[in-house]
């Protein structure tokens, strides 16, 4: 096991080595400026000579593989640079907001899972039925909505009408973890709801192939309570296969929260990748997608070791 | 007992009185929990990043003289001024007793030193190109500083009264020297705090990244007795929809640019709890030609595309009925210096016999741009031209590729914003000079036009300080540039902050801005 996690990890160099220079090249294209972006656009135009200076100050003049290395050269060294709008360093920044992503992705994965295996499970064994039917209807609610939308229908709802919960924001759970808690809600409810849609429908495929497989016939022949048969076997051996779908989704939940943070004002990665594109903030937009990429990385890294703990009999190569 | 019961009349009378005297009587103390549009991204106040930053330093930062709520010139930390007799010396006397927020006394030495900081290229302030006109600063004693002209400069009070020119703190706390604002964007760690005390309402407590500042109230405030908030927090909440939605469900008490689609049903009273106050002159929309090429560099052309436009109908569609048709360029009619143009009204007929005279193809193609997100006013745009027999294509590009686009020259017909002046040399002269037209790169004159006349007129009033003939030159010039029509004044629109009953006393400017001398923040009170 200790060899593979190894070996993976040694893959994960190339692996973010081409992420860089995608993040590098894509976030280059991006039409704007980000020297007019920071002096503002009257100022920029008005004084050449600073917009100028700063440009090379910069290194924004270099041409666009030289500035690359140069990026990479401190990456390399443990630096991500610092952001051309705060002049804060980078991984500080990135530090700063990843508690906040860790927390609401958490979150969303507990409520996906929560939702997502019962419904799933209750979906199979119901098959054809009202039960059914209803969890699939919620799964196809749950793809086809739009997280924005949910996300102000929550607040309109269980912010606004009811006042259950706050509509925006977030309490540091060192400050105050009952607070803490109650903007975490709804946010993960929204970003749950996508995840759980989905897998609610790769749980009930497997669970609906595994049932049909000789040795639930064997077990039912021996006389085994179907409830034990489901949740001791059927189960479990359907969740190695979800845990695949489950392991994609969760990286997904780190990236691409985006609109949920904006909604809620949810201070997260997200968020700051997004102020980053607005600003041409290229050292803060390369940072925190690479940080991105390397959670999403890591994350699937951490799926494989679990597959292999769930059905040890998948080869750790 | 008729005595009894008049007796208890009065005393009924009295205490009714007196509880709603009460309810419109300022209370101290409270937090207030404002939820703006972006985070901040510095709050130097000699630095210029984006509008945010620059609304909330006016909590904190203040000038020697401010803008009243209808756009005049008032005193701020200075309490009098005097123009010397040849127009080029200002005198101000300062206030006496202002304290910075580290409780060091504002001196005339703190002024001239944190003019001249802004006025040194060095420290590439954002003053620096306001205060171009400024041979030099001179203290003279603890309260008088003189600011020597080297020309006459009729807006220098206008200057004055912004804070984008410089703001006052206490002599020598900002470094100084060759590049250091490159050297800090650079390498400074935690910029945001990095800025120097000031004398504002409001004093900085503390900051947290994407979640909020706290500001508290400046117990040593010029303006006794105010601010009457203990505490200000300002939470950044980017989604005007979730934002309006907190402030209905009292989770922000007050927030900015409220969307327009609800301002009637609170103006209707459907949000009982709801209350707004108005800019009402805040955004101003137009359309610019590329006048040096065909095909625009044609006047009845332009005018043929004035003629297809029906501002009206923009107002309804695009801003919900919120606004007024421009007639010139971002002056309010409630200016005085508002020239009455008559609002030209939609002519297809007219339309169409100006491209004929014009002798262009009509089947030529318009390359109108935008910036992403101008959707709503495009469309309607679009639509109207359309339906005049112009044939449209309308691109949506980036800020920065539009004004890469303008300032080369490179476009045909834009779209584009602008804010609202206060005085027209704060606007025409280098928005449609030559010098400006013809520059490379240009700089604010996208179109390129030129008209000698009009530069001669500007000049001429740029040099007088008296009002009646500033107006006189000024009204040719403004005539001439419309006549001319380089650009389409199309609207302006205002901004609204949506705030709860609780919230009592708060008032803006056309400029929206969150605090000022005579109103804003340092004037809102919570009502218990």
């Amino acid at each position: 096991m200790g060899k593979y996690i190894l070996k993976r990890l040694l893959q994960l160099v190339p692996v973010l080595f081409f992420v860089s220079i995608f993040v590098f090249l894509i976030i280059h294209l991006i039409p704007g400026d980000p020297v007019e972006v920071m002096l503002g656009e009257d100022d920029a135009a008005a004084s050449q000579e600073l917009y100028d200076a700063l440009r090379k100050q910069l290194g924004l003049d270099a041409p666009i593989y030289i500035q690359y290395v140069r990026w990479m050269g401190n990456v390399l060294q443990g630096n991500l640079g610092q952001s051309m709008q705060t002049g804060e360093p980078v991984w500080d920044m990135v530090k700063a907001r990843y508690p906040a992503t860790i927390y609401l992705a958490f979150s969303a994965f507990i409520v996906g899972i929560l939702i997502s295996i019962p419904a799933g499970v209750i979906a199979a064994v119901k098959q054809n039925t009202p039960l059914d039917y209803s969890a699939m209807g919620f799964a196809l609610f749950g793809i086809s909505v739009p997280n924005f939308w949910l996300a102000l229908l929550l607040i309109l709802f269980f912010g606004l009408y009811w006042r259950v919960f706050p509509t925006m924001g977030y309490v540091d759970p060192s400050v105050n973890f009952i607070q803490f808690l109650w903007h975490l809600i709804l946010p993960a409810i929204v970003l749950g709801t996508a995840m759980a849609s989905s897998i609610t429908r790769f749980v009930r495929a497997e669970m609906l192939e595994q049932l049909r497989l000789d040795y639930v016939r064997t077990a039912k022949a021996k006389g085994l309570p179907p409830r034990a048969i489901v949740s001791r076997h059927v189960l479990k051996n359907s969740l190695v296969a979800a845990t695949t779908a489950i392991g994609l989704q969760v990286g997904r939940l780190f990236g691409g929260s985006t609109i949920v943070e904006t909604v809620f004002s949810w201070p997260g990665l997200a968020l700051l990748v997004l102020e980053a594109i607005y600003a041409r903030d290229y050292p803060l937009l390369q940072g925190s997608v690479l940080f991105l990429a390397f959670t999403y990385v890591f994350v699937n890294l951490i799926v494989d070791v679990i597959y292999h703990w769930l059905d040890p009999r998948i080869q750790m190569e | 007992m008729k005595q009894l019961r008049t007796l208890a009349l009065i005393l009924g009378l009295f205490m009714i009185t007196g509880s709603l005297w009460a309810a419109d009587t300022p209370q101290y103390g409270g937090r207030l929990i404002f939820g703006i549009r972006k985070d901040l991204s510095s709050l130097n106040p000699f630095w210029r990043t984006q509008s945010t930053d620059s609304y909330v330093r006016q909590l904190m930062f203040e000038g020697l003289l401010d803008f009243d709520l209808k756009g005049k010139p008032v005193p701020a930390l200075a309490e009098a001024w005097q123009i010397s007799s040849d127009g080029k010396t200002y005198t101000f006397k300062l206030r006496s007793g202002v304290k910075f927020h580290n409780g060091k006394n504002m001196t005339a030495q703190d002024v001239k030193w944190s003019a001249e900081y802004a006025m040194n290229p060095k420290n590439a302030a954002t003053g620096l190109s306001l205060l171009r006109n400024v041979e030099s600063v001179t203290a003279r004693g603890n309260l008088i500083v003189d600011f020597k002209l080297k020309g006459v400069d009729p807006i220098f009070l206008n200057i004055m009264a912004s804070i984008r020119p410089f703001v006052v703190v206490p002599e020598g706390s900002v470094a100084t020297g060759s590049n250091q604002r490159l050297k800090k964007l650079v390498k400074a760690k935690k910029r945001i705090i990095g800025f120097p005390p000031g004398t504002g309402p409001f004093v900085f407590k503390n900051y947290k990244r994407a979640r909020h500042v706290t500001l508290v109230r400046n117990k040593n405030y010029w303006q006794k007795g105010l601010p009457y908030l203990d505490e200000l927090i300002l939470k950044p909440a980017r989604d005007t929809q979730a934002r309006f939605t907190s402030v209905r469900a009292g989770d922000l008490d007050l927030i900015e640019r409220a969307p327009y689609a609800f301002i009637k049903k609170i103006t209707d009273g459907d949000y009982p709890n709801l209350g707004i106050a108005e800019a009402e002159y805040s955004g101003f929309r137009r359309l610019i030609f590329e006048v040096t090429k065909p095909p625009f560099n044609n006047p009845k052309l332009r005018h043929a595309v004035r003629y297809a436009l029906d501002m009206r109908e923009l107002i309804t569609a695009a801003y919900w009925g919120y606004g007024v048709p421009a007639t010139v360029w971002a002056i309010p009619d409630t200016s005085p210096w508002h020239i009455g143009l008559p609002e030209i009204k939609r002519d297809v007929a007219k339309s169409k016999a100006l491209v004929k005279e014009s002798g262009v193809d009509p089947n030529f193609e318009i390359e109108l741009i935008a910036r992403k997100g101008e959707e709503p006013m495009m469309q309607v745009i679009e639509r109207q031209l359309t339906s005049a027999g112009f044939n449209v294509k309308l691109e949506f590009l980036t800020g920065g590729k539009i004004s890469r686009m303008r300032r080369s020259g490179n476009f045909m017909l834009g779209f584009s914003g602008a804010e609202v002046v206060k005085d027209p040399a704060d606007a025409y002269p280098f928005r449609f000079s030559c010098l400006e037209g013809k520059r490379k790169k240009r700089i604010l004159n996208y179109s390129g036009y030129c008209n000698p006349e009009f530069d001669q007129l500007t000049d001429k009033a740029s040099q007088t300080s008296d009002k009646k003939e500033r107006f006189k030159l000024y009204d040719k010039a403004i005539r001439l540039v419309h006549s001319d029509l380089p650009e389409i004044p199309l609207v302006i629109v205002p901004r609204y902050f949506v705030f709860n009953k609780k919230v009592r006393g708060f008032t803006t400017d056309d400029g929206a801005r969150f605090n000022l001398t005579t109103g804003g923040l340092s004037r809102t009170w919570l009502a218990k």
